[in-house]
């Protein structure tokens, strides 16, 4: 900050802190002071219909629930659910980012044949897509064209053992378009004299992509692994619309499990206790971000 | 060199056919949508296990008039698009000020909020719905459109996006306008703003995709029918039976035209936002 | 970018004007007594018959009382019910709502809705029919009144039954029980069709089976909705809900229905609320169907699904006695005369079943039986909010092939526990 304007150094110059104080005071107030209020309610007993027995109860939430299944089972699952797509997505991503990195004619219309699901939001992907993965030939596009082929029909959303794996699928055809654009970015930022030297020594195409292209967007895979990550870690939209938590729990998340118990059931001291965890699971990995950024500096 | 160039156009054509098969695939979903749309409910049914499920059989825009008879489609994409439009007046000058105050000017405590800023970045939302929820409902604003708007007038991401843009403005640039006399506001208007409408249009296209499909926060504030946004609306049409394929899937296809509006307008911006993301994120 | 920044400009400007423009909304004349009600959207005849009757209201009070209604799509799991909590935490309740059957316990219990026994006419209370009455009830009090009734029997067709040399039972004694309702669904089932039409709609379950475990020897909930334990975790559950499964397991029933295969012909029958006979009168002419009975269990006892929209009076109401004018105007016997038949539901009184005679006539009689004699309210508990998704949850995942001993320990576990946490004493 070598270059910031000089000011005079002899008062109190009050013009920056009247620059931030609009947006950090918003972020006071709607993030930092939440943040302490689920801190704080985690220790209570409070339902919202019954505001009269608040109480104090120490780590009783913790405790609960700690011991409580289906808040290990939504854990269980969120985990699940990103060590799945994640690989997937990332995969998905890279390799069309490599089928649109080229400049033959008409290569934009593929970009956003990829990326188009992007644009429908979450909410209308999954409602189509309940519709697709119906589990009755004839109803559901997707058993309709298995039927077709001669294959027995999947239950997808109406199965505990595929419903998480269906949503899995189906997010990463949402978003993998999205990625890929960042990949695509990254590419287009390797420089072609690396290639040219590649080419020289007779390098094949697998040798150039483990020795120069790989290598080279190594911040970028980072960056992607922890977005996804994270963004897998607070699915909520997909289970709410499509299988409300079930068939089984199997789709049950965190968020989800945090939704219910404090805004369906209504308690507040309990879903906090729950908020709390989640927050420290994903600042775990969120730390991990930030070290990926500072490294980078 | 023959064979170089053989190679090549077989390279070309084969980029064009898997590319080609792999688009398509990913178009599938959405074009059964919008052929849907346009099909009598059995002819959805029935055409579904042929080619024609992505062809419009006997044509019509009864699904349509169903759609907008059972749920005022319309209402709830001028609800969004008021929510959202008045979030980013907002957001964009708040974060574009503290954004700007954190890349040119020297204050105590300024490291501070810049790592606070960069910690909150990957903060997930959805562990404080609860305690704001209950914050919004002791400021009264439950059921309000202010709900929607408050909380989202700052975002630490884009006042992380703004100043990595006016880190690169020149300071020659201020200093003659500090020459000038004017204050660092003025300046900041006069100046900075007219050559930051890229970074604007980023910022801002960015932020209205997300908030379009926001839906956890309306789902928990809204009660009224009337104020409900795009998303919560298309969602309570699919619960609510009898549910018919056509009516839904016409929904969906309107629902989707304002986000491709917008994207065909801002593809530059959008584009070139997710990219930065990645790069310098 | 100057264009663009235009087209933003004119939007934000726009939905500026439009925030501030729809800031004043309500005007009150003077003297006037306002009220507000809010309820779930329904069907079209439903609805055409409240615009119809609210206009009759402030018609006749016109000076007097002036009532506004608030309709909410119900969407989404339980959407209806999310918003009236939410309106109670932020004090912004109107002065009536329209309370679901069992979620009376809830909100009585929470002193959301006030008793009315102090308005209510001794006769007008002795009018409702027995089942109705208690579904209003909690701890002794009455606290809603109902705007209709309804049951579950089931719709068959003829065609189809006759083809396979079956009949249904006539007479109320003589309803299939769960085995020989198994084995006619199994005997209807060919490649053509399902055998029959049932609801996994989670929202729905509660209401639609919860009578077969009464019938079995159990129930959802201790009588006085405290626990679940020993109620619902046991082997009647269990039975029930084996033998629900079963037909799911062999196909006889889609797991997805579609709204109109009963009458597309591509079910034999269809198990469902009395709604049905108005659509099939109006929009199937030509389908050749009847009514039975709801199934009893194998020994022979029934109890049959019961309860619908109640309208009560919250501790909100700033005049509960106008309010009261306005809950009577639209649940007395003159306003069931024309409510019953437009929403296809049936008369929650003792008057209006005797003056509408079309009630004591096929194929509406049947259900009126049921309701009559072999009615089982849902369970009064203020833990309604949990144990009805719950119990919905239950059963769809053992459908799906969930155990069901590990399911209803969990049920039981869930449910009692936010019992303990919020309503113990």
């Amino acid at each position: 900050m070598k270059n910031a304007i000089s000011l005079k150094r002899n008062c109190f110059d009050i013009v920056p802190y009247l620059f931030i104080a609009p947006a950090l005071l918003v972020l006071a107030s709607f993030i930092i002071l939440p943040v302490i209020m689920a801190v704080r309610y985690s220790f209570y007993n409070f339902n919202m219909l019954r505001p009269d027995r608040i109480s104090l109860i120490g780590v009783e939430n913790y405790k609960n629930i700690i011991t409580d299944d289906l808040f290990l089972t939504a854990i269980g699952n969120t985990f699940r659910y990103a060590f799945i797509l994640v690989p997937i997505e990332v995969v998905v991503a890279f390799g069309l980012a490599l089928l649109v990195n080229n400049s033959i004619r008409g290569i934009s219309i593929y970009r956003i044949a990829y990326f188009s699901p992007m644009l429908t939001s979450m909410t209308v992907v999954s409602i189509l897509w309940t519709f697709i993965y119906n589990p009755t030939p004839g109803q559901g596009l997707l058993n309709s064209f298995l039927a077709n082929i001669g294959l027995a029909p999947c239950p997808f959303l109406r199965s505990a053992d595929t419903a998480l794996n269906s949503i899995v699928a189906m997010s990463v055809w949402q978003s993998a378009g999205n990625y890929m654009m960042i990949f695509l970015a990254g590419l287009q930022g390797v420089s072609t004299e690396l290639y040219e030297a590649a080419d020289i020594d007779g390098a094949g195409w697998w040798r150039k992509m483990r020795s120069i292209t790989i290598p080279s967007l190594h911040n970028v895979f980072v960056f992607i692994v922890l977005m996804t990550t994270i963004a897998a870690m607070k699915m909520f939209t997909q289970s709410f619309v499509m299988t409300q938590g079930g068939p089984d729990n199997s789709t049950m998340t965190i968020v989800y499990y945090v939704y219910q118990q404090g805004l369906q059931f209504r308690n507040i001291g309990y879903a906090s206790a729950a908020s709390v965890i989640f927050f420290f699971i994903v600042l775990l990995l969120s730390t991990a971000i930030k070290k990926f950024v500072d490294s980078e500096r | 060199m023959i064979g170089r160039r053989k190679r090549q156009i077989i390279k070309t054509i084969s980029l064009y056919l898997v590319n080609t098969l792999l688009g398509l695939l990913f178009l599938i979903p959405l074009l059964w949508m919008i052929a849907s749309s346009f099909k009598p409910e059995q002819n959805i049914f029935r055409d579904m296990s042929s080619i024609s499920a992505f062809i419009p059989t006997d044509f019509t825009l009864d699904n349509y008039r169903q759609a907008f008879e059972r749920v005022p489609l319309l209402k709830y994409i001028a609800n969004s698009i008021i929510y959202i439009s008045i979030t980013l007046m907002m957001s964009l000058t708040f974060n574009s000020l503290c954004a700007y105050a954190l890349a040119k000017f020297k204050f105590r405590g300024k490291q501070f909020v810049l790592s606070l800023i960069i910690a909150l970045m990957v903060f997930p939302f959805e562990s404080i719905v609860v305690p704001l929820f209950i914050i919004i409902t002791k400021m009264n604003l439950l059921d309000t459109r202010w709900a929607l708007i408050l909380p989202f007038t700052a975002r630490c991401f884009s006042i992380f996006l703004f100043r990595q843009f006016f880190l690169d403005v020149p300071d020659e640039l201020l200093e003659a306008a500090a020459i000038d006399g004017s204050n660092r506001l003025h300046s900041f208007f006069a100046v900075v703003l007219p050559i930051s409408g890229p970074v604007f249009a980023t910022v801002f296209i960015l932020d209205f995709v997300m908030h379009w499909s926001d839906f956890i926060w309306p789902l928990i504030v809204l009660i009224e029918d009337s104020k409900r946004t795009v998303q919560i609306g298309i969602q309570a049409f699919f619960t609510d039976p009898p549910i018919y394929y056509g009516p839904i899937m016409a929904a969906l296809t309107i629902v989707v035209i304002p986000m491709i509006v917008l994207f065909l307008i801002f593809q530059k911006y959008y584009v070139q936002g997710i990219s930065t993301t990645g790069l310098k994120g | 970018m100057r264009k663009k920044s235009a087209l933003l400009l004119v939007l934000l400007l726009a939905g500026i004007a439009a925030i501030f423009a729809s800031g004043s909304e309500e005007s009150t004349e003077s003297g006037v007594k306002n009220l507000t009600v809010w309820r779930p959207q329904n069907t079209a005849e439903i609805e055409g018959w409240w615009s119809e009757m609210l206009e009759g209201f402030n018609e006749k009070y016109a000076g007097t009382y002036h009532v506004e209604q608030v309709t909410f799509p119900k969407g989404g799991s339980q959407g209806y019910e999310d918003k009236i909590n939410t309106a109670v935490i932020a004090g912004s309740l109107p002065d009536l709502i329209l309370v679901d059957g069992p979620a009376v316990a809830t909100y009585a219990e929470a002193g959301i809705i006030i008793p009315m026994d102090e308005m209510i006419t001794e006769e007008s209370k002795a009018d409702l029919l027995d089942s109705t009455l208690k579904q209003g009830s909690y701890d002794g009090k009455l606290y809603t009144l109902p705007l209709w009734e309804s049951s579950v029997a089931i719709y068959y067709n003829k065609d189809i039954l006759a083809e396979a040399g079956i009949t249904v039972p006539e007479r109320l004694e003589d309803a299939w029980t769960w085995d020989e309702f198994y084995e006619v669904v199994k005997a209807l089932t060919t490649s053509e069709h399902y055998g029959c039409t049932m609801h996994t709609n989670s929202g729905q379950i509660t209401y639609y089976y919860s009578p077969m475990l009464v019938q079995n020897g159990t129930d959802l909930i201790s009588a006085d909705g405290s626990t679940t334990k020993g109620y619902l975790d046991t082997e009647e559950t269990v039975e029930f809900l084996t033998w629900l499964k079963r037909l799911y397991d062999e196909k006889l029933v889609n797991i997805e229905p579609t709204p109109t295969e009963f009458f597309d012909g591509k079910s034999a029958m269809l198990f469902s609320t009395c709604y049905q006979i108005a659509t099939l009168q109006s929009t199937y002419p030509d389908l050749n169907w009847g009514v039975t009975y709801y199934p009893v269990s194998n020994d022979h006892v029934a109890g049959t699904p019961t309860g619908s929209w109640t309208i009560g009076i919250t501790n909100k109401a700033s005049d509960p006695e106008a309010a009261f004018v306005f809950a009577d105007y639209m649940t007395n016997t003159e306003a069931n005369m024309t409510g019953c038949p437009a929403s296809g539901y049936l008369p929650p009184r003792k008057s209006s079943s005797e003056a509408l005679t079309q009630y004591q006539e096929e194929p509406y009689k049947k259900f009126m039986e049921q309701l009559a004699e072999t009615g089982v309210p849902r369970p009064r508990t203020p833990v309604w909010t949990v144990l009805n998704p719950t119990f919905g949850s239950v059963v769809t995942d053992v459908i799906m092939g969930a155990d069901p001993y590990e399911k209803l320990a969990e049920a039981v576990e869930k449910i009692d526990s936010d019992y303990q946490m919020n309503y113990a004493d």
